[in-house]
């Protein structure tokens, strides 16, 4: 497929020089290439820091009795291991890939929003170092990477790093929400013409999928970490139990969270897999649709099986029944991409390259460590399993053979294209053999150590019999695994400065991303090929025989109504409805949960408060407004609409300052009891929306003087506009919530 | 007292659902929908749920002793009967009927997506406040006034998503946001009910046994009552939201399905004019 002649042919001008050259050009670039490959250097950065926390842990426990590190030190290694595996290594690796493959793939030159981009990237190059200080602080986080209550609250953990942990993963959620926003205005919004949504490359349509589930989870994560803050080092009660929290509900909370995380964090390795198999096997993907369709049947049922983590804790036969036979049912979605993969490989001429052995090791480790994980849905074995080595062995055959392995795959199938270098085949096969045998030999005999009743999290463990040697024999396979991942690192160095060139398309796939040279110039494709199926490339070389004059059909896009900007901000609202229910479902709890303390019915005043919701409700109406004025090309009264809002605003969060002093006054406090905690928790977080509305209110009100908004509408009106409803639309379901339901029913 | 003879002898026979279940089915079939097969299994089907719903020893016990089998009920009514329903309706009469402009008006109105889920939702969320709820259970005419709606405004909820004219449904991304902001709520509720205290609603912590099956329902299907109403927030929760990731599965089924035949009829390589190929790369 050669590109530069269509180029030539077309007469179009060459590429833009870059203006600036050198890391200057790098720190300030806004293109997704450039961020893309950021992401990555970070994630395989941690994943040699996180690895050497693993070797620290498999040292330790290399043999009986071991005294290798202290136990605090140990609790600290696994913490922090576990911790920078999920959050700075998988999260970054999976969301970077895609950063740098979608805008490719759909034929973009960029992602909808750079700068959106260019701060998530920052961020969790930022967020590492600020989770890593925790080391020189005091001691890194000690109570496991999910941090239960009440050993991370105080007076279990004094020192700063549970506070750390808490900080950094709230910066990365952050920067995770902005990608999947940035991921799903993009997919709408910017496929070349002929692109539509069913012929997308499934990596593309994964992440797709993935940028939904990332949505709705981790605000989830963000609200529990607030609320767990807010416990240490403000006196809340959340989840300590002896003030009449529940510990609990933190497990309640963070597995909500949890267990979309670690489909958030496979789904763009089903989608490597489902370009790297077909490519090597020669042959189109079999059952794409059943592909893409098993992904949203994921998508959606992995909200609704967290508990599984919990079996343990006693929630009750009927809860924990359905919870067992949800997570049976989300194995079959799974099962189906199996089935198609495999299905895939039968009577393909299938080539054996490094990326490909990656992902044939994927499917045999991945279905592995799938099975085990359904073993853990029949409850009575979950009761004797969980928290034992077998579950360890389960969760890293996934992460880790399904997860990193598809990520290697990535890798080595996409180095060329961002590089114009072939990675070395001789060094990948070392790093390949050296990471399965490794890999098996570490993780294997934990499902047996597992059964054989070793409970994970422990500094050591007695001299029983076979517990040392199958423990040395993962200690072993750990050293393996540490070779391999010098012998990956040293192949990316080296490859990159004498790796044999590429080309736009060595491994003759079809999707767009090779349709370009090898690295793509800036705006990714001066010409974008035409596409009329699922396999562009594939379709230009082999033309169809018949000559139907159909019209421009082939090339027909789906138009989305609906504008860039304006989706943009639907999905971030999404997201912080999503924070905002659990906050409002833990002020809820606790309401409902017998407890002594202060009764909301005798301390609140439900009719100043509705006088002063009437003030924020004023507000949506005069922004509406402000919206009709400008439609009508009226921009006094536009201005006078938006400073009618501002004001309004403003009302309403000195009418919210003036109860809470009132409170405070009265001794109710955030810290007084879990009537405290939960109200100051939730008006405070919507007080804060309310103030940043008002920011960017005041914004406006500066752009609208300098006259810069033309009629008849405009995208940051609508914007500011939408978020400015939603907050109003927060504030009812919160009035109704803590003053109507709290203090008329009660 | 058995299963099997609860099974046989609870049967509530309530003469308007009998001659309700008849006129629906009987008015169907004298339209000439038995013509069309599949939409024909698909009423009939819905018409012997909806019979199965209201009539048989589930609704005995839903009335009087279970919260959870009642839940089965309202699940049966809100997200079977009127899928099924409406997969029946050919295509032909709808477009008969909108040629008269008042009733096109009139289904425009009520088939916008907004009315259909926040009505469907809101109805259902309504009806599982306390207050009403109890009302329901201790006035017969107000549980006619409840099922109906539960009926009426769920054929509006799944309109846009299973009816049977094409444009008046919702695009395949649109629809998949619909059922998933659906199962969202409906899955809030059954969790609410699910970790609520016992007796959220007060009826069935002490039912009146006239059948005389109280002992098989506590003591050998295990049925307390905080039991029950966990299991009855279960089902709510789980299996209700299958149904909706069903719907979801259908609705990507059909487009995946359309895009192929696309797919195969698309344009060839003569089309292909320089203006096309120039593709607007947006930044």
């Amino acid at each position: 497929m050669n590109h530069a002649s269509m180029a030539v042919a077309a007469g179009v001008a060459e590429p833009r020089e870059r203006e600036t050259r050198g890391l200057y050009a790098w720190i300030a670039s806004l293109d997704h290439k450039q961020l893309g490959i950021i992401y990555l250097i970070t994630g395989i950065i941690f994943l040699i820091v996180g690895g050497m926390e693993a070797l620290v842990i498999r040292m330790q426990l290399a043999t009986p009795r071991n005294t290798f590190v202290s136990p605090d030190t140990f609790n600290q290694m696994f913490t922090m291991h576990g911790t920078t595996m999920i959050f700075l290594v998988v999260i970054p690796l999976v969301i970077g890939l895609g950063i740098y493959l979608v805008p490719l793939q759909i034929g973009a030159r960029d992602m909808a929003y750079p700068r959106l981009n260019a701060l998530g990237a920052w961020l969790v190059v930022l967020a590492g170092p600020l989770l890593y200080y925790s080391f020189i602080a005091g001691g890194a986080p000690n109570a496991g990477w999910f941090s239960y209550a009440p050993l991370s609250e105080r007076p279990y953990s004094m020192g700063t790093g549970i506070d750390y942990w808490i900080l950094g993963l709230f910066v990365l959620g952050i920067s995770t929400i902005g990608a999947a926003i940035n991921f799903i205005v993009t997919i709408i919004k910017l496929r070349a013409p002929g692109m539509t949504m069913t012929r997308l490359p499934l990596f593309t349509w994964m992440t797709f999928v993935n940028s939904f589930i990332i949505l709705a989870a981790l605000p989830v994560l963000n609200a529990s970490l607030a609320m767990l803050l807010i416990d240490r080092q403000l006196g809340g009660h959340f989840f300590t139990p002896q003030s009449g929290g529940s510990a609990i509900l933190w497990q309640h909370f963070f597995w909500s969270f949890g267990h979309p995380e670690v489909y958030i964090m496979v789904l763009p390795a089903f989608g490597v897999i489902s370009e790297v198999i077909p490519v090597f096997s020669r042959k189109a993907i079999f059952g794409y649709e059943f592909i893409a369709g098993s992904t949203v049947a994921i998508a959606f049922l992995s909200f609704s099986v967290w508990a599984h983590h919990m079996f343990v804790v006693g929630l009750g036969r009927a809860a924990d029944i359905f919870f067992a036979i949800a997570s049976m049912l989300i194995a079959i979605p799974t099962g189906v991409k199996i089935l198609n993969w495999s299905v895939t490989l039968w009577g393909g001429a299938i080539r054996f390259t490094t990326p490909m052995l990656f992902a044939m090791a994927f499917l045999v480790q991945f279905t592995f460590g799938g099975i085990t994980g359904v073993s853990f849905a029949a409850i009575p074995l979950d009761w004797q399993v969980e928290d034992s080595y077998y579950l360890v062995a389960h969760l890293h055959y996934v992460a880790v053979g399904g997860i990193v392995f598809a990520v290697f795959a990535a890798f080595y199938y996409w180095f060329p294209k961002m590089t114009g270098r072939m990675l070395s085949e001789t060094l990948g096969k070392w790093n390949f053999w050296l990471w399965f045998v490794g890999f098996n030999l570490t993780f294997f005999v934990q499902h047996i150590l597992g059964l054989l009743g070793m409970p994970r999290r422990v500094w050591t463990y007695p001299d029983l019999p076979h517990w040392g040697s199958y423990n040395m024999i993962s200690t072993v396979g750990a050293y393996l695994l540490a070779a391999g991942t010098l012998v990956f690192v040293y192949n990316l160095i080296v490859s990159f400065r004498r790796g044999a060139p590429a080309g736009d398309n060595p491994w003759h796939a079809w999707t767009l991303e090779w349709a370009t040279p090898s690295p793509p110039p800036e705006e990714n494709f001066t010409l974008v090929p035409p596409i009329r199926g699922r396999r562009p490339l594939w379709d230009l070389a082999h033309p169809p025989a018949e000559r139907a004059s159909a019209g421009a059909r082939g090339q027909r896009r789906e138009a989305s109504a609906i504008g860039g900007a304006e989706l943009g901000m639907l999905a971030f609202i999404g997201s912080e409805a999503v924070f905002f229910v659990i906050l409002i479902i833990a002020y809820g709890y606790y309401h409902e949960a017998a407890h002594t303390g202060t009764v909301a019915a005798r301390v609140l005043d439900p009719a100043r408060a509705g006088v002063n919701t009437l003030f924020l409700l004023a507000s949506s109406g005069t922004m509406w407004l402000a919206g009709k004025s400008l439609a009508r090309g009226n921009t006094t009264g536009l201005l006078r609409w938006i400073a009618a809002t501002i004001v309004l605003g403003a009302v309403f969060l000195f009418g919210q300052a003036r109860e809470w002093t009132a409170l405070i006054g009265r001794n109710v406090t955030i810290s007084r009891d879990l009537f405290g905690t939960t109200f100051f928790t939730l008006t405070g977080f919507h007080g804060l929306h309310v103030f940043l509305g008002l920011l960017l209110l005041l914004m406006l009100f500066g752009l609208g003087l300098r006259g810069q908004f033309k009629a008849p509408r405009s995208a940051g009106l609508e914007v500011v506009g939408i978020y400015w409803h939603f907050v109003d639309a927060v504030w009812i379901v919160v009035y109704s919530v803590i003053y109507l339901w709290s203090v008329l029913v009660r | 007292m058995t299963v099997w003879q609860v099974i046989q002898r609870a049967w509530t026979w309530e003469p308007s659902v009998i001659v309700g279940c008849l006129a629906l089915a009987g008015g169907y079939l004298a339209a000439g929908g038995a013509r069309r097969t599949h939409h024909a299994v698909a009423f009939i089907a819905g018409v012997i749920v909806l019979f199965l719903a209201l009539d048989s020893p589930l609704d005995t016990l839903g009335d009087t002793y279970l919260f959870s089998a009642h839940m089965v009920q309202h699940l049966l009514l809100i997200l079977i009967v009127p899928p099924l329903l409406l997969l029946g309706v050919p295509p032909a009469w709808v477009e008969r009927a909108r040629r008269v402009s008042r009733v096109r008006r009139l289904m425009s109105a009520l088939g916008a997506p907004r009315v259909g889920w926040g009505l469907g939702i809101g109805t259902m969320v309504l009806w599982h406040v306390p207050v009403l709820y109890t009302a329901a259970l201790a006035h017969g005419s107000v549980h006619v006034l409840e099922h109906l709606s539960f009926l009426a405004t769920s054929v509006l909820f799944w309109w846009p998503v299973l009816g049977p004219i094409d444009d008046a449904r919702l695009a395949p991304l649109p629809a998949i946001l619909y059922l998933t902001a659906a199962a969202l709520a409906s899955s809030i509720l059954g969790i609410v009910i699910t970790f609520a205290q016992v007796g959220l609603y007060p009826f069935y912590l002490l039912p009146v046994d006239r059948l005389g099956i109280e002992p098989l329902i506590r003591n050998v299907w295990g049925l307390s009552p905080d039991v029950d109403q966990e299991v009855g927030g279960l089902l709510m929760w789980i299996p209700g939201g299958l149904v909706y990731l069903c719907a979801i599965l259908g609705v990507m089924s059909r487009w995946y399905r359309t895009a192929e035949h696309e797919e195969r009829s698309s344009g060839s390589d003569d089309d292909r004019r320089d203006g096309d190929v120039l593709a607007p790369v947006k930044g």
